[in-house]
């Protein structure tokens, strides 16, 4: 595989560790969060600044980006989650321009809207990458299958239910959008280490309602559908970068026609393409039976 | 003195909605081992009643004590957790999650692991989940629902849906349990196999006070202990089944005033 | 100098309010966020801009926004029809007209990005000279135009609401359709009403912002943060807490502005949101949305 290659299965990589960040917040607990790329932008400035000028190692510093994540992911948290949903999704969105302003409020150290370059270089950035995602799936896989994902569904189904027998709702809320919160500011650390520039741009608005729609995209409640769509979404645009639709490459579109794909979802398959099924060995077993089945008939 | 102590108990509880009075001075003193009836006319305040019991309402005025424990100021999961467990009235199951799953839910805030044990695979996370689900299963072929363990949940038929609610409300064996209209939505079938289950359930569960709000009065006589009848938010008669039933105020509030 | 930044906050103070008052109005009855106000925004400063350019002798400006108005009235039940008319018919979870209202607010950002991100539009001016003065007073015309429309159609739009019938019907339907169902209204006249008030809205709000700051794609969106703060410290739902906090923003903001400085200002009303959060979620209308037990 050459580097450009590469690059594109790394993007699409970092796309699923976001994607799995707002799986566990909105398809586990069923919060609409719309400023995931805030953590992003929190962690990665924190990660690199520190880094470059307090020169300590690159793995400490990321440790300290995803804290001050969570942080404010919990500060957040703690007067909005006892309200109705839409103040989530609104205080959400709030924060995530706050944020952009705060890294061109503080331009002296994040160097604006030009962007941070300062990044050191990582050599086995692709392995580490790929690691990471497969850790985050492991993850975001045992905390769905533990009491934790048992809860998360119940509440995200009947809050007053869910109550009703026991599951501290508040604070199981409060513990899932920290979590997931730290799963997107991890991806912002890597997005930064890959690109090795950061920009306010680079994690707008759009790119949290992006990891939104490939979300609802892949499925309201599949894993597997959230990693794939996250993966594919990404990846497909990028290579058709050469096609062009009114004289304007396609991958300008990509965005419009992730909009079509949910529009279409909305309309005709409102639990997203793979509803709630997982991928498991007795899943495919099953499709194989059928399969024979057919083929005995 | 043992079989005097009360597991619930409420004092003069009023809930107004903005002027409304739902409930008007209600009091209430529940045993261990007990069948409590609500029973009256739409809009009485039944419900009003259960969701004052299991906190999702605070009340406006007067005192609600849990097994000698004031808890005027603790919230719906402290009182489910000291055990106070309801169903509603319009099937509330977790459309998500399997029978087994709804059942494990009431279980899961008791499992003695936290979130690191739970990503990281550790023992006492297989423990603990092996633990709580041969408890709801257990408690799932108790009540003879063990074959649709698999099953989702909200495909299943009504009947079996309700008793399902009332597995999961069982099985952290709660010292009260609140059915709200137990029987609505039931074809004659269906209720038929409801009483009996739940003459099973008294008999499998003896210390548990159960307290049930029903329309139908079959159902209510052949289980209840103790009655109380309410209309317009007032209690106007409380005493055994028998009693009540040739009352005359409750004979003018169901069938009006001649 | 008080004087003078506090018409200015009015006069922005103003533009929020509309904004907000367009949100809130959906979220009140139909209880979901509407993201996609935004979006229509920027739509219609568009739509506002291409109808003045394609006549030779700009119109007069009234014109351009009875006609934006009414292209966001259709608009707006357009998108309803696309977007949220199989929500409704499948009855699913409140989640879904989050994800769909912003699916659309970044559709039509998305494609006005494609094609027109490359130099911003602008009105042509409406007034020779741009402010007048009132003694040391120097008052923007364009402000004061933006306050008038806003005003007056505000004022409009709460007549409409407390004062004639329809606007009981809204109300009753925002206390609880299915009662009002029973009581022989008719829901989806409701409905059209609603998408048709919040587009009239966005229609009119486009031009005037679209003449404040200059035609952009993204135009919508940054303003309609505005708008939901002002609506969460109002208190969500509420039309009378979010114009109220609408001014209040506006006015903060303009003293901020000027003590601190612009940078800052964002940072500051999102933590004036949260701060309001903590003390006070009932924002100060006091009325507060819950969802139902």
């Amino acid at each position: 595989m050459n580097n450009y290659q590469l690059g594109l299965i790394m993007n699409s990589c970092i796309s699923v560790i976001g994607v799995v960040g707002v799986f566990i917040i909105t398809s586990l607990a069923g919060m609409f969060s719309l400023g995931q790329a805030a953590f992003m932008t929190i962690s990665a400035y924190f990660t690199f600044i520190l880094a470059k000028t307090l020169g300590l190692p690159i793995l400490l510093t990321a440790v300290m980006g995803i804290a001050a994540s969570a942080l404010c992911a919990y500060i957040i948290a703690v007067p909005t989650l006892k309200l109705r949903k839409d103040y989530f999704a609104l205080i959400t969105m709030g924060f995530g321009e706050m944020m952009s302003s705060i890294v061109i409020m503080l331009e002296k150290y994040t160097n604006g809207s030009i962007g941070y370059s300062r990044i050191p270089k990582v050599k086995p950035v692709f392995w580490i990458i790929i690691g990471l995602t497969a850790f985050v799936i492991f993850f975001a896989w045992s905390l769905k299958r533990s009491r934790f994902g048992r809860m998360c569904i119940a509440l995200k189904t009947d809050e007053t239910a869910a109550k009703s027998f026991g599951v501290d709702v508040y604070r199981l809320k409060i513990r899932i959008f920290v979590i997931g919160s730290c799963i997107s500011a991890l991806a912002g650390i890597l997005y930064g280490l890959k690109n090795r520039v950061i920009t306010p741009d680079g994690f707008s608005w759009n790119l949290s309602a992006e990891m939104q729609i490939f979300l609802f995209f892949g499925g309201t409640n599949s894993l597997t559908g959230a990693a794939i769509a996250g993966f594919m979404l990404k990846l497909i645009p990028e290579t058709l970068r050469t096609v062009k639709l009114f004289g304007v490459s396609l991958q300008e579109f990509r965005t419009v026609i992730y909009c079509i794909l949910i529009l279409l979802v909305i309309n005709f398959r409102p639990n997203g393409m793979l509803g709630e099924k997982e991928f498991s060995i007795r899943t495919l077993a099953g499709l194989f039976r059928r399969k024979e089945a057919r083929n005995g008939k | 003195m043992e079989n005097s102590r009360l597991v619930l108990r409420c004092n003069d509880i009023c809930m107004d909605f903005g002027g409304v009075k739902a409930v008007d001075h209600f009091s209430m003193a529940v045993s261990p081992s007990t069948t409590t009836g609500l029973i009256g006319p739409n809009g009485a305040g039944k419900t009003t009643i259960f969701n004052v019991f299991s906190r999702i309402y605070r009340q406006t005025s007067g005192s609600l004590e849990l097994d000698g424990v004031n808890v005027d100021n603790r919230g719906q999961v402290e009182v489910a957790r000291m055990g106070l467990t309801r169903t509603f009235q319009n099937i509330r199951l977790f459309s998500g999650l399997s029978v087994l799953d709804n059942v494990k839910v009431s279980l899961d805030h008791s499992a003695g692991y936290n979130m690191l044990d739970a990503v990281l695979h550790l023992p006492s996370r297989q423990r603990e989940e092996r633990r709580i689900g041969q408890r709801a299963l257990d408690t799932l072929k108790l009540l003879k629902l063990d074959q649709y363990a698999q099953s989702h949940a909200t495909s299943l038929p009504y009947g079996l849906q309700r008793r399902v609610e009332i597995a999961r409300a069982l099985v952290t064996e709660p010292k009260v349990l609140l059915l709200d209209e137990p029987a609505a939505g039931l074809n004659p079938e269906e209720v038929f196999q409801l009483v009996d289950f739940l003459k099973q359930i008294r008999e499998l569960y003896p210390q548990l006070a159960l307290l049930v709000i029903e329309h139908r009065m079959d159902l209510i006589m052949s289980l209840c202990d103790c009655l109380y009848v309410q209309n317009f938010g007032r209690t106007i008669a409380q005493g055994k089944p028998a009693q009540v039933q040739c009352d005359p105020v409750v004979l003018a509030a169901y069938l009006g005033e001649e | 100098m008080w004087l003078q930044l506090s018409i200015n906050g009015i006069c922005l103070g103003a533009v929020y309010a509309l904004i907000a008052v367009g949100f809130a109005i959906v979220f009140s009855v139909l209880k979901f966020s509407n993201f996609a106000h935004g979006g229509m925004i920027s739509a219609c400063a568009f739509m506002g801009y291409f109808f003045q350019a394609s006549f030779k002798k700009a119109p007069p400006i009234w014109v351009t926004i009875l006609f934006t108005a009414f292209c966001g009235v259709l608009f707006a039940l357009f998108l309803d029809q696309i977007a949220y008319r199989s929500i409704r018919r499948n009855k699913s979870p409140n989640i879904y007209y989050f994800l769909a209202s912003l699916t659309i607010s970044i559709i039509i950002t998305s494609i006005l990005n494609v094609f027109f991100s490359k130099n911003p539009l602008a009105y042509p001016p409406l007034f020779e000279t741009t402010t007048f003065s009132i003694g040391a007073l120097k008052i923007s015309k364009m402000d004061t135009m933006i306050l008038i429309i806003s005003a007056a159609l505000l004022a409009a739009l709460l007549l409409l609401i407390n004062k004639t019938k329809i606007g009981l019907a809204i109300r009753a339907v925002a206390i609880s359709p299915e009662t009002s169902k029973l009581m022989g209204i008719n829901s989806s006249m409701i409905l059209i009403m609603i998408f048709s008030i919040a587009g009239f809205l966005s229609g009119v709000s486009g031009v005037l912002l679209g003449c404040k700051y200059g035609v952009y794609p993204d135009l919508g969106q940054t303003m309609m943060v505005k708008g939901f703060i002002a609506s969460v410290i109002g208190g969500l739902g509420s039309l009378g807490g979010a114009i109220a906090a609408a001014f209040l923003l506006g006015l903060l903001e303009m003293f901020w502005t000027y003590v601190f400085g612009s940078l800052s200002t964002p940072v500051m009303t999102f933590v004036v949101m949260l701060l309001f959060l903590f003390i006070r979620p009932q924002g100060i209308s006091g009325k507060f949305a819950k969802e139902k037990v």
